[in-house]
């Protein structure tokens, strides 16, 4: 079926693929951070930061773009900085869709990360403090591959998240053919066109068949990284 | 190389109160379960910050709450040995091994050939066959071994040792036991050993520091304070007795027997059941009191092997027995043997302090 690809239909994918990969990798370390700081860490205020944290996945889609839009738009109050001295900007270009794909996608991965970080022990990160790791090395080669499975778990989700923003997307970065155009948006678009059904049917059995090898990628690799961590490949 | 501790922490009800030395070696820090000595290697290693106190390892200060010294864990150079072992998952035992080898390549490149060779510890720890297995594929004893190897590895100035045994079955704490014997004597390294069992200080230990209620109450050579603190022995050992300090002096190989010098002095003779060891290696010994007969003459025709003069020295009244203490006759350095006895034996052999006695002792626990 994808040898039968249309250029236009490949280059829907492969903007839907760039936009979920780059939104998702973007927002790992600030998630990881925060699940870590969740996790691990008690302060004043963890509960409000919970739920902030989780406000993508409970809000209107909408209501996340249009909040982008204030704060990242053209005219946006961070927006306009990154304009000015980076000359970078998110308003309706495929970066735009990145962001709002990557920050519906944040709750899922911090909820993943966090899950994996209160499951793995903190005994261990002792033991290799007492075998000479500092606080960075410990993270590195304790923390962070004990709770890789956790990543990769939250990763997955997210990413399937992104594929799949609709919302947040339209109202923060509009719907551009071959800028912010993702399946969700060509799809809703081509049902808007009197002769669209064909095409409707042919990127919805694309968005099946990428959601399923995705879970199918991921399944692999975490049975991969279990096995590994109960010893049978001894 | 000596490690001075004093300590002083508080959490909610408990307060600890801790002060000790210890030399090369191993140092049995000996108490009843949550007398604070966990908190003391916590303290020692980093893991826990002490309200106050001062931690010296040779002529390194670890920790000083006056001066306001505090080296955090991974600078201490400290090789733990945890009760649950805590190998990391995700690697094999090889790269446990390695791992804090790896971490401290500077130290062991300076320490030369003086550092230990990973060779060397997988060969005493018998560690060969499971060095490409990860831990969840391990028995607790192969774990235990694989802690045990991964600290010395680290490069350590000194070793901390947790309850290494308590989590293992009887087989397996024998086995471990076995190896921990076989290092002890190769390491020129003060380690310290945290223990609630009198059989492990028993093997082990060259030191003890004695523990109650969060507090340091004797330490000394093992025997001395063993015997001289014997209610707080009450609680780990099956039976009460006294340990005595011995030396091998011959194997007797046709009947399965062992002849041991008691204290080092040639004229107090114990047999024994087959001890492990070489002619001249120290065994030290648990005679229990229940153990030990009381007779007023010298026994002829009798099955038991071990006859001692002693003086009765005291008699104490337990109800229905009496605990008899007499010193060894010719031992220059006045060992006394406890007996109990029931009450009526007491009274038909008339026995009072001062009289010479013969100690008739049927069995001992040995340790080694």
């Amino acid at each position: 079926m994808f040898m039968s690809l249309s250029p236009e239909e490949w280059g829907i994918v492969e903007l839907s693929l760039r936009i979920g990969l780059w939104g998702t990798l973007c927002s790992l370390p600030f998630a990881y951070a925060a699940a870590w700081l969740l996790a691990r860490r008690h302060f004043p205020g963890k509960a409000l930061l919970d739920a902030i944290l989780h406000l993508p996945l409970v809000l209107p889609p909408v209501v996340v773009g249009f909040a982008l839009l204030v704060l990242f738009g053209a005219q946006g109050a961070i927006g306009k900085l990154l304009r000015e001295w980076f000359n970078f900007t998110f308003a309706f270009r495929w970066t735009g869709a990145a962001l709002a794909a990557g920050v519906m996608g944040f709750p899922l991965l911090v909820r993943a990360i966090r899950q994996a970080l209160e499951a793995s022990d903190t005994k261990l990160e002792q033991a290799a403090q007492t075998l000479g790791a500092g606080p960075w090395l410990t993270f590195l080669t304790v923390t962070l591959p004990l709770s890789a499975t956790g990543v990769m778990h939250g990763f997955v989700l997210a990413f399937a998240r992104a594929l799949g923003e609709f919302g947040a997307t339209i109202t923060f970065v509009s719907n551009i053919p071959g800028q912010t155009q993702t399946l969700p948006l060509a799809i809703y678009t081509a049902t808007q066109v009197p002769d669209g059904d064909a095409m409707v049917w042919r990127l919805c059995a694309i968005s099946v068949v990428l959601a399923v090898a995705t879970l199918i990628f991921s399944e692999v690799l975490i049975r991969f990284g279990n096995r590994k961590a109960l010893g049978y490949d001894g | 190389m000596t490690v001075e501790v004093r300590l002083q922490h508080r959490f909610g009800d408990f307060t600890l109160d801790a002060e000790f030395a210890a030399g090369m070696g191993v140092t049995a820090l000996f108490g009843p379960s949550g007398s604070g000595k966990s908190t003391v290697v916590n303290a020692v290693s980093g893991l826990l910050k002490p309200d106050a106190g001062r931690i010296v390892v040779g002529n390194d200060v670890l920790f000083d709450s006056a001066a306001g010294v505090a080296l955090p864990t991974w600078r201490r150079r400290i090789g733990y040995v945890f009760q649950d072992a805590r190998l990391l998952p995700h690697l094999t035992v090889r790269q446990n091994l390695l791992f804090g080898r790896w971490l401290r390549r500077r130290d062991v490149a300076a320490a030369g050939t003086g550092a230990i060779a990973l060779a060397h510890v997988v060969d005493v720890l018998n560690l060969g066959h499971l060095l490409s297995r990860r831990p969840g594929a391990l028995s607790g004893g192969e774990k235990q071994r694989v802690g045990i190897g991964r600290a010395l590895l680290s490069c350590p100035r000194m070793l901390l040792m947790d309850e290494p045994l308590a989590s293992l079955d009887h087989a397996r704490r024998l086995e471990v036991l076995d190896y921990l014997n076989r290092i002890r004597h190769e390491l020129k390294l003060p380690v310290l050993y945290v223990t609630h069992s009198l059989d492990e200080v028993m093997r082990l230990a060259d030191q003890v520091v004695l523990f109650k209620d969060g507090r340091t109450i004797s330490q000394g050579a093992p025997a001395d304070v063993l015997n001289m603190h014997r209610d707080a022995l009450d609680g780990a050992a099956e039976a009460p007795g006294t340990v005595l300090e011995t030396r091998i002096v011959a194997h007797d190989v046709s009947y399965g027997l062992t002849e041991l010098a008691v204290n080092g002095s040639d004229t107090i003779r114990l047999r024994v059941p087959r001890a492990s060891g070489e002619t001249g290696d120290a065994c030290r010994i648990l005679v229990r009191e229940r153990d030990v007969a009381v007779a007023t003459a010298p026994p002829v025709d009798t099955s038991v092997l071990n006859v001692l003069s002693a003086r009765v020295t005291t008699l104490r009244d337990l109800g229905d027995a009496v605990e008899v203490s007499a010193t060894l006759l010719g031992d220059p350095a006045g060992t006394a043997l406890r007996a109990r006895i029931t009450r009526f034996s007491a009274d038909q052999l008339q026995l009072t302090a001062g009289r010479d006695v013969y100690l008739l002792i049927k069995s001992v626990a040995l340790t080694r």
